[in-house]
């Protein structure tokens, strides 16, 4: 199918295209999901190649669960960023693991601040933010960025992360709490003026 | 000492306003990924070809149509061979007197019968 006639179809429907071997399909679903896994990986992570590792990992997961996709139980989108959520939590564990062995002959604490503050110190806004992200508990982690960056509901994070609506306000107020106490102090270094 | 929640906001609407852009290396792969694993597009086969009489048949609207078809022009030349009381009663009804002289099936009798006047 053209791809002109593609575009306003929704995600399940390029789906379903897509198992049925429309390659036209597949090429509308990887430019319109595999950025957005991407972006979302990368906010996760704050390591471009392991977002790409673990975007693409998740939209293969999808390519082979599309044939038995049960239409009309969940959305393609919110299924992704599931998929993407959950394997870029278990990368965060392993490096966290990966850490705690190296550290074992290492004479620095494990605490994640002093890394953040010595980062802000070089880094531009962005870069300290992405840092004070990665030093948020996961759960929070995920949250804030679906709520504040990706810009999702609180209801459809909820149903990505599996839990209660207010579970997941909780999650975003907590992590937006501790984001404000890791960038304390730091309005010279973001850009901003400190007025107090 | 905590950030401003308005700072904590522009920072967040800066970080919605510059996402990590997808590469065309990315892109490649992952569409490569899909292509692999994407089922083989099902086979259009063209539909054997039928018989006349089947053409025929399902042209005038399928088995049933013809079995009813057939049972009418059997019943038509039933009536017209037997030519019952009640049809030619009816017929006369109508008008069509010329029915009544109008011998489509002639009789044998002057094939079987001899001429004497010989």
């Amino acid at each position: 199918m053209p791809r002109d006639m593609l575009a306003p179809l929704s995600d399940e429907a390029l789906l379903v295209l897509y198992a049925n071997g429309d390659p036209a399909a597949a090429r509308a679903l990887t430019l319109r999901l595999a950025p957005r896994a991407m972006a979302h990986a990368a906010r996760m992570l704050g390591d471009r190649a392991e977002a790409e590792d673990v975007a693409q990992e998740a939209l293969l997961r999808l390519w082979r669960i599309a044939p038995d996709w049960r239409q009309g139980e969940a959305q393609v989108s919110t299924w992704l960023y599931r998929v993407v959520g959950n394997l870029a939590t278990d990368r965060l564990r392993a490096r966290k693991r990966r850490r705690a062995d190296a550290l074992d002959d290492a004479p620095e604490p494990a605490d994640d601040a002093p890394g953040v503050v010595a980062a802000m110190i070089e880094a531009d806004r962005m870069a300290a933010l992405q840092t004070a992200l990665t030093a948020l508990p996961d759960r929070q982690r995920q949250a804030v960025v679906l709520r504040h960056i990706e810009g999702l509901a609180n209801p459809e994070i909820a149903r990505i992360m599996e839990i209660g609506v207010e579970a997941v306000e909780s999650l975003t107020a907590r992590g937006k709490r501790a984001l404000a106490a890791l960038l304390a102090g730091r309005r010279a270094d973001l850009g901003y003026e400190d007025a107090e | 000492m905590t950030l401003h929640d308005d700072t904590l906001e522009d920072l967040f609407r800066a970080a919605r306003a510059t996402p990590p852009v997808a590469d065309s290396a990315f892109l490649a792969r992952v569409l490569g990924d899909a292509l692999a694993a994407q089922p083989a597009a099902p086979q259009v086969r063209p539909a054997p070809q039928r018989g006349l009489w089947t053409r025929i048949a399902a042209a005038l609207g399928g088995a049933v149509a013809v079995a009813g078809l057939g049972t009418a022009a059997m019943a038509g030349l039933v009536i017209g061979y037997v030519q019952p009381e009640p049809m030619l009663t009816l017929a006369g009804s109508f008008g069509m007197q010329s029915a009544q002289s109008l011998d489509l099936f002639p009789g044998v009798d002057g094939l079987l019968t001899e001429d004497l006047m010989q």
